[in-house]
């Protein structure tokens, strides 16, 4: 990839998808996963908002997400005055990967929407990110057994969408249109505070964040946000390859998502 | 790395099975515009299903795409490409995901038109159709990629013969005088380069033709029409009334008399804001917030349009509109519809049905009809509950395209 999107154009496709996403859902809410890009949706939602998130963000916490995570999650909240909802998912020795992800994050999430009455639900999923998450539109509606019905998705003309009356809930996406790099030269552009886990320690980083369970560091010396935007211009390599649900099996992330996975 | 100078959104289109995917696929690989990762990823997928390296895996990521070969939602993939960043729309060539078609259509600039010259392929149902529907979403800039060339040993004749065979229907749709490219997506001839195996053709290649789209000013053509903003919410700020919204097309500046329509509001813009700052202008596709001091402002309400007064387009209860119907659906005169533009929204009905046709097997409209089916087009007249405000689509584009729905969208239209 040699050339860069336009970021003021990102960050006001983004505002205008929050906006329409706080118009038309009378109970809104956010996941913030403590990662980069769902802090760069914080971030953008407090500029379409004029300095405030007027939304309850979820963190779907299975209690064992790094320390790092819960310090950052601790400071940002206070300092952004972040209305946040931690939902406890149950961890199982007995579950790994697809499993794990299926049962324990979605789950919670799932039982949490229904106690909420969440009808939108604001996900910072990017298209870059895997060829799934690609198929997506700006709202997609899940069905009532939460399930993304892939295969018969609404459309989405002109970014007009339809009125979703069979949903349970609709996911909105503001920044399917970001890619890796969009994300972190925002960061910097903005002075976004990010989690320490990004950051190189010991020859080492996460590039994409989950739980400590799947979660694989990456070699790597960049150490500031800088460094990590230079790394992204030269890498070859996909960004969640240190996500073990993408690779276990073929087609693993669309099974998860069809059941309402992230 | 630097900043691309321009981002233009093209779509392919063209019946399935003809190369959309690997068109994109195989510009990916070239322009070497995706990660080594995600080749191997389709390499390890090709090889399990058996099947040789398919460019097309990398757009087609869905299970049923891979095993059946086809598309069968739209997805978008950028290429990028000395300067310009290219987002290639692949859209679903079956008919009856005309819906997933128009999702990835409606947004695109330009679009590349493929037809295969494999001798059991060529001209098809969709190909008429998608062709129809460029027509109708207003895409003027336009290519003919004849791709499978190589199984027609790249000869000359019959690639001419494809496209006398091909202008015929493009003439018929409103389209004279377009470019022809002979290709194999899957052999990379004249894709990214001019192939050896093709010395008789003289014109460029098909990445030739999106670098000459690109470099039309999309955003500078909107920018030059009257101010148009939709308001999108009010929000209070500080005790005020703000309304905020997308300026569709133009600009707009503090002092400039505005006015909201449907309610007649006429004022001075006393403050314009982007984001959290104060200032003294804004442009096209920018997010602003107004402020007036106006009497009346607490009745301002999603749906509402700001326009400048002296260039204004006035509320209307009736439009005269052409449709396309989405298969799954019939649309009858007098059936209760909610129509949509960006966020102004009402109940409406079809009043009259001017014709129709079916743009697959009609050769002439048929007159007078008080139905309308899928995948027929037809020129209707639609009488609106509330009034809203349309403009020509032709003219102001924001301002005259809608969707008709019912509880899903079954429709959806250009103002004429």
């Amino acid at each position: 990839m040699a050339e860069l999107q336009d970021l003021d154009k990102l960050e006001e496709n983004s505002i205008y998808i929050l906006r329409e996403a706080k118009a038309k859902f009378k109970n809104l809410a956010g996941l913030w996963s403590m990662g980069k890009d769902s802090t760069v949706m914080l971030a953008l939602a407090r500029k379409a908002f004029f300095g405030k998130v007027p939304f309850p963000v979820i963190h779907i916490d299975n209690g064992i997400d790094f320390q790092e995570t819960y310090e950052y999650r601790k400071k940002l909240t206070d300092e952004w005055g972040l209305d946040l909802i931690v939902a406890k998912s149950i961890m199982r020795d007995d579950l790994s990967g697809i499993k794990c992800c299926g049962s324990n994050k979605t789950d919670a999430l799932k039982k949490l929407l229904d106690e909420r009455g969440f009808d939108g639900l604001i996900v910072s999923i990017r298209r870059d990110e895997h060829g799934i998450r690609a198929k997506e539109r700006h709202f997609s509606p899940r069905d009532k057994q939460f399930k993304w019905n892939y295969d018969d998705q609404p459309p989405e003309v002109w970014d007009f969408t339809s009125k979703f009356e069979d949903s349970s809930h609709v996911r909105i996406h503001p920044l399917l249109q970001w890619n890796e790099i969009d994300t972190w030269r925002y960061v910097k552009r903005e002075n976004i505070p990010i989690n320490p886990l990004y950051f190189s320690k010991d020859g080492k980083r996460y590039r994409s964040l989950g739980c400590t369970q799947c979660t694989v560091s990456v070699e790597s010396r960049a150490s500031t946000v800088e460094e990590i935007i230079e790394e992204l211009k030269t890498t070859d390599i996909a960004e969640r390859s240190g996500r073990m649900q993408d690779k276990e099996k073929e087609n693993v992330m669309q099974r998860l998502r069809a059941l309402g996975y992230m | 790395m630097q900043m691309a100078e321009r981002e233009i959104k093209i779509s392919l289109l063209g019946h399935k099975d003809h190369g959309k995917s690997t068109l994109i696929g195989r510009l990916l690989y070239e322009t070497h515009s995706i990660t080594e990762d995600r080749i191997n990823e389709a390499r390890a997928m090709s090889k399990t299903l058996g099947k040789e390296f398919e460019y097309a895996f990398l757009l087609d990521s869905f299970e049923e795409e891979r095993e059946g070969g086809f598309t069968l939602d739209t997805t978008r993939a950028q290429v990028h490409h000395n300067g310009v960043i290219y987002e290639l729309i692949d859209v679903p060539g079956h008919k009856e995901l005309v819906k997933n078609m128009l999702t990835g259509a409606s947004l695109a600039h330009a679009a590349i038109l493929i037809v295969s010259a494999q001798k059991d392929e060529r001209l098809r149902d969709e190909t008429k159709l998608h062709l129809y529907l460029a027509s109708l979403l207003g895409i003027k800039n336009l290519v003919v990629a004849i791709n499978k060339i190589d199984t027609i040993d790249y000869d000359e004749e019959e690639f001419s013969r494809i496209k006398g065979e091909v202008s015929v229907i493009l003439k018929s749709f409103g389209y004279e005088e377009l470019s022809f490219v002979p290709v194999s997506a899957k052999k990379g001839d004249n894709v990214a380069s001019l192939s050896g195996a093709t010395p008789w053709y003289k014109g460029k290649t098909v990445m030739g033709f999106m670098e000459e789209f690109s470099a039309f000013d999309y955003e500078k053509e909107l920018e030059q029409l009257p101010a148009r903003m939709f308001v999108q919410d009010v929000y209070d700020l500080d005790d005020e009334k703000i309304l905020v919204g997308r300026l569709e097309t133009g600009t707009l500046a503090v002092g400039e008399e505005v006015s909201i329509e449907p309610l007649g509001i006429a004022h001075g813009i006393d403050e314009l804001k982007i984001k959290y700052e104060s200032v003294k202008e804004a442009r096209v596709g920018q997010n602003v917030g107004l402020m007036l001091a106006a009497e009346g402002m607490a009745n301002v309400k999603r749906g509402n349009v700001c326009m400048p007064s002296k260039n204004k387009a006035r509320p209307v209860k009736s439009i005269n509109a052409r449709i396309f119907c989405l298969p799954g659906n019939e649309i009858k005169i007098g059936d209760d519809l909610s129509i949509t533009c960006v966020s102004q929204e009402t109940r409406s009905k079809i009043s009259k049905v001017i014709k129709k046709i079916n743009p697959i097997f009609d050769k002439e409209p048929k007159e007078n009809a008080d139905e309308i089916r899928g995948w027929e087009a037809a020129e209707v007249q639609i009488d609106l509950k509330d009034p809203l405000v349309f403009e020509k689509f032709s003219k102001v584009p924001p301002m005259g395209r809608f969707v008709l729905s019912k509880s899903i969208i079954v429709a959806v239209g250009v103002v004429i």
